[in-house]
């Protein structure tokens, strides 16, 4: 992390997350945000980032990672169901990516993991540095937990 | 001079008193920056610039001096010198972020590239500046920067959430021209985006100059899509090809069915009876998104059609669980009021709407199949239907209508005809009638003014109109079978039966398929069974599957068994039973909580699940949530969080599209689903969503106060204890209940139960089976199914393997093996856990995934699927088990999801 702002990567497939915490935390974080697996991918290989910030769900995002074909296979050739399975889960179709691509940049992700513990372990083993943020998560805890992150400090 | 020794040991006062030269010029600068504030306090720029150029004189670094000159200048209209002004000051001072939002804002006009830069110096100071981002988003445009659709709209979001009333009663002419240079750059859907937002957010005090440029967008772009996509007449090579396409179909060669449509659709895309065909076909071969594709082609080619909407309304009703129910229902009306006299349409329409729990809606649809179609064919099926709502057979769709016309209309006709039809599926019918108008004045010879004509009567239930329009339509041009399947629909409505008969006589010959079911109806009604019989089988022949597939196939049996009796037997009346449907709707009405729901009707699970999933994502999560930083800003004397808050939870002052309002809809949706199975859903009994709806309305009561906050301490204070009381007791509760409906232990008492149960059935008597042979985990899995579903799941693939392995092991084929192995597994990307089910056995049958999932499937392997795809698992087949499954030949595989124990953490973990 460089200076007083850590330089944070908002993946998300609307605009909830930039404008809520460009409200309240802008003056802690530059928050910048890609609006899909693609681009977000493109912007961690051009930028430096001190911390991503991951959404689970992207059902507004034109593009989605993941294979459709194989899917649908899986669900009897049903592709609505398929993409709706990618648009579910696309936020680890993401996570999953930017590791392979070479990215260690640490992710904080916003889904409730607390019902889904071994899910969780399971994403952290393979993917950490990893941690989430709760639902009930406030934008305060949410500073909280990026800057923690972004200093590299455990959860 | 020097000091004497005596004045040189004095103490030098820390302040030593200015020389009284100075004095004097100190006091005329305070008086000339006095002056210069008062000046512009009265709105003087004149005396505000002299005085502010004195004190720059005096003083050329004064930045306030300078900003002041800047300011005057602006005010006097005198750009070039206010920027020369604003430019002295230097980018550290403090007031430079006020000076540059100043500048940009003069830049505006004449260097707009300039202007966006100085926005974004100003938001790098003050990233939330409200003026800033609409200054940034407005400067961008209009130096046609081309944007990024996704920042601008940041931009613009930025304004809206944080702006003050005042700004946003001002910005409609902002947005007015930026929505009008987005259009000009050709970014529509980013013009249609922003003009969403402003009008949702109550931009402007002339809100209606906003709707109704959106609303205008939206209907050329609509339109425009149409012009794009016209629909054009069938040649009659196409239709001979159609033919032959639907002749393979229907005898079971889909491969030469697809080759053949292929080649049509190739030839002719504009068809809207191609396309309908085409999904036809691909619903055959088990292509569901494909064949809605090709639907909403034939609906967007000819919109006044009711057919394709039909087969895309009963698709979306049969093959998303639930999902896509209110788009089904929008498609199957639009297709009742397109032609009221088809029965199977309205009772289609009538399961969908049950399913909603929209009983009244229902009841109006069932009474209108009845009214049209009184005789038992219908009346039994509609009975039937009601019984068995649960448990309805595969998807059938309506069979395809002939092709629109639509060639010999000018150009600029074609688009107002496109414009009407785009006002038709809107409702908006007299803005269609206006449309209709213009097309008339342009085109009046062109014959597709009649159709559109009588679908806009139709829309409005003037039958009579719509008659006469039918008629015009065909005096204009007889070659139009659906015009005549429309009119004979009518005139069977209004009992003109002979008539009808004839109008029917025509459509079907000139290819109307559901002429034909119509006609064999109409045969079978006056005892013509033979006519009913030869026109039921042409109906056959030429719809391999369709809307009236159903009753048909009812008829059809009807007639066999009528046709048997008249062979057999020289007396004896027959016998229609007409079963009445009346009366199950009466349910009666008790007092539940959820519990009580979930033990009265453990199907209900899943959807009750769903529900409280999108209360505690979209209420809690996303909104509620910030009430403790809204009381947090309001203790700080910051009102705009709080209004900010009001917006997304309440909506726009006097709407109902908050929040709030959806949270009510989901209690209504639950208090449905109890209806649905004849109890009341009761909020003060329920332990988890009473609280949670008393605090809503506690928040609701609110309303005001966050609007304009008065007094803020009271208002945070209220805030922050229902924050706490929604954000972590309801909102833990809520997961809490969530994650325990629908789950079960996967025992092997569970599994040794069904396996006994199976083998006690009629069928297996006799057969020598094998032991089931277990293969289990230590620790039985927890998995997301109901008990009843994965019984019934497990029996059919036990009852199936146990005939194959019986009959093999008879014949000596096999040595008879019969296993089931659970396991568990995670998905490498998204880390979720299955519980994969194997049933293996030694048959030497063959069993493909086609014959699992494709329509070959056998009825009990359908209901299978469906069952497990309602839990979000699936269905696989494996021709070649592992090596751990030896001697086995194959293996039918579920995969249900794992459910996790409930363990909730506070807070997160590191990965290692």
């Amino acid at each position: 992390m460089t200076g007083t702002r850590a330089r944070v990567l908002v993946i998300e497939d609307g605009h909830e997350y930039t404008t809520t915490l460009g409200r309240f935390l802008a003056p802690a974080l530059d928050l910048q945000r890609a609006g899909d697996g693609p681009s977000a991918l493109e912007r961690l290989a051009q930028e430096r980032w001190d911390v991503i910030f991951l959404d689970m769900r992207f059902d507004r995002a034109s593009v989605l990672l993941g294979d459709l074909d194989e899917l649908s296979a899986r669900f009897a050739g049903d592709v609505g169901r398929a993409r709706r399975t990618l648009e579910d889960n696309q936020g680890a179709y993401i996570l999953a990516a930017l590791r392979e691509a070479g990215c260690t940049v640490p992710v904080v992700m916003s889904y409730d993991f607390d019902g889904e513990p071994r899910r969780f372990q399971n994403l952290a083993r393979r993917y950490g540095p990893l941690r989430y943020l709760t639902d009930t998560a406030g934008p305060a805890e949410i500073r909280a937990a990026l800057l923690d992150a972004a200093r590299g400090e455990p959860a | 001079m020097g000091a004497s020794p005596a004045q040189a040991q004095e103490p030098i006062p820390a302040e030593a008193e200015p020389p009284t030269e100075l004095s004097e010029e100190s006091a005329t600068l305070i008086a000339a920056r006095a002056a210069a504030q008062a000046a512009e306090e009265r709105g003087d720029p004149t005396a505000a610039l002299a005085s502010w150029q004195l004190v720059r004189a005096a003083l050329p670094a004064d930045v306030a001096a300078a900003f002041g000159v800047g300011r005057a200048h602006a005010a006097r209209g005198e750009r070039a010198a206010a920027l020369r002004a604003l430019r002295t000051i230097p980018h550290d001072a403090e007031q430079a972020p006020a000076a540059w939002a100043l500048a940009a804002q003069l830049e505006l006009d004449d260097d707009p590239r300039a202007a966006a830069v100085l926005f974004s110096q100003v938001l790098e100071q003050a990233p939330a500046d409200p003026d800033a981002h609409l200054g940034r988003a407005r400067a961008q445009l209009r130096a046609r920067a081309r944007p990024a659709p996704d920042a601008l709209i940041a931009d613009v979001n930025a304004f809206l959430c944080c702006a003050t009333e005042a700004a946003l009663a001002a910005a409609t002419p902002h947005f007015v021209e930026m929505s009008d240079q987005l259009r000009e750059q050709g970014l529509d859907d980013t013009a249609a985006e922003l003009l969403r937002l402003a009008v949702e957010r109550g931009v402007g005090g002339e809100q209606a100059e906003l709707q109704g440029r959106l609303d205008r967008l939206l209907v050329e772009r609509a339109a425009r899509t149409l012009t794009l996509a016209a629909a054009r007449p069938l040649s009659p090579t196409g239709r001979a090809a159609l033919e032959r396409a639907r002749a393979a179909a229907a005898a079971g060669e889909l491969r030469a069915a697809r080759e053949q449509l292929d080649a049509v659709v190739a030839a002719e895309p504009r068809s809207a009876e191609v396309r309908g065909a085409d999904g036809d076909l691909l619903l055959l071969q088990g292509d569901v998104a494909g064949a809605e594709q090709a639907w909403r082609w034939a609906v967007a080619l000819a919109p006044e059609q009711p057919e394709w909407r039909a087969r895309l309304g009963v698709l979306l009703a049969e093959r998303y669980a639930g999902r896509r129910h209110p788009e089904a229902v929008e498609q199957l009306r639009l297709a009742t009021r397109l032609r009221p006299g088809q029965a199977a349409l309205h009772m289609r329409l009538a399961e969908v709407l049950l399913e909603m729990g929209s009983f009244d809606e229902a009841e109006a649809e069932l009474e209108a199949a009845l009214a049209t179609s009184p005789e038992a064919t219908v009346a039994a099926a509609a009975t039937r239907r009601l019984d068995d709502l649960r448990r309805r057979p595969p998807p059938p769709s309506e069979p395809p209508p002939a092709a629109p016309e639509e060639a010999g209309a000018p150009a600029a006709a074609a688009r107002s005809a496109q414009i009407t039809r785009v006002y038709l599926d809107r409702g908006e019918l007299e803005r269609a009638r206006a449309e209709l108008l213009v097309v008339q004045k342009l085109a009046p010879d062109w014959v597709g003014v009649h159709e559109l004509e009588a679908a806009i009567a139709l829309r409005a239930g003037d039958l009579p109109a719509a008659e006469r329009s039918f008629r015009a339509g065909l005096r204009a041009d007889p070659a139009q079978p659906q015009l005549a399947l429309a009119l004979a629909d009518l005139l069977l409505l209004r009992g003109a039966t002979a008539e009808a008969e004839g109008w029917l006589r025509a459509a079907a010959s000139a290819g109307a398929v559901d002429a034909r079911w119509q006609l064999a109806r109409l045969a079978s009604d006056r005892g013509d069974l033979f006519e009913a019989k030869r026109e039921l089988d042409a109906y056959f022949a030429l719809a391999p599957q369709g809307l009236s597939l159903e009753p048909a196939q009812s008829l059809r049996r009807q007639l066999d068994r009528r046709l048997a009796r008249l062979a057999a037997a020289s007396s004896g009346g027959l016998l229609l039973v007409a079963v009445g449907a009346g009366g199950w709707w009466r349910a009666r009405r008790r007092r539940a909580d959820l519990r009580r729901m979930v033990a009265r009707a453990p199907e209900l699970a899943p959807e009750l699940a769903r529900t409280l999933t999108a209360i505690r994502h979209e209420v809690l999560k996303h909104n509620t949530n910030l009430l403790s930083d809204v009381a947090h800003a309001l203790e700080h004397g910051d009102g705009h969080a709080a209004a900010f808050a009001a917006q997304r939870l309440f909506g726009a002052p006097g709407g109902d599209g908050g929040v709030v309002s959806r949270f009510r809809g989901d209690i209504h949706h639950i208090d449905v689903l109890a209806r649905r199975i004849g109890l009341r859903f009761h909020p003060p009994s329920d332990p988890v969503l009473g609280p949670l709806i008393d605090r809503i309305n506690a928040l609701a009561a609110l309303e005001g106060p966050m609007r304009h906050p008065r007094d803020r301490p009271a208002l945070a204070a209220r805030l922050r204890a229902l924050s706490t009381a929604l954000n972590t007791d309801s909102y833990r509760a809520l997961g809490h209940l969530i994650r325990r409906l629908g789950t079960l232990t996967l025992t092997e008492a569970l599994i040794r139960a069904v396996d006994g149960r199976v083998r006690a059935e009629p069928q297996l008597a006799g057969l020598d089976l094998p032991p089931l042979a277990l293969d289990l985990p230590v620790d039985p899995p927890q998995v997301r199914v109901l008990k009843g579903d994965l019984e019934d799941v497990l029996a059919n693939l036990l009852r199936n393997a146990a005939l194959a392995v019986g009959a093999a092991r008879a014949q000596g084929r096999a040595p008879g093996r019969l296993g089931l192995r659970v396991e568990e597994e995670d998905d490498v990307i998204t880390g979720v856990e299955s519980v994969l089910i194997r049933v293996l056995d030694d048959a030497p049958e063959r069993l493909t995934a086609s014959m699992v999932h494709g329509r070959e499937a056998g009825r009990g392997l359908g209901l299978v699927v469906d069952l497990i795809h309602r839990h979000d698992g699936s269905l696989t087949v494996e021709e070649r088990p592992d090596e751990r499954a030896e001697g086995y030949t194959k293996a039918v595989v579920v995969r249900l999801q794992r459910a996790e124990a409930d363990e909730v953490r506070p807070g997160g973990g590191e990965g290692r």
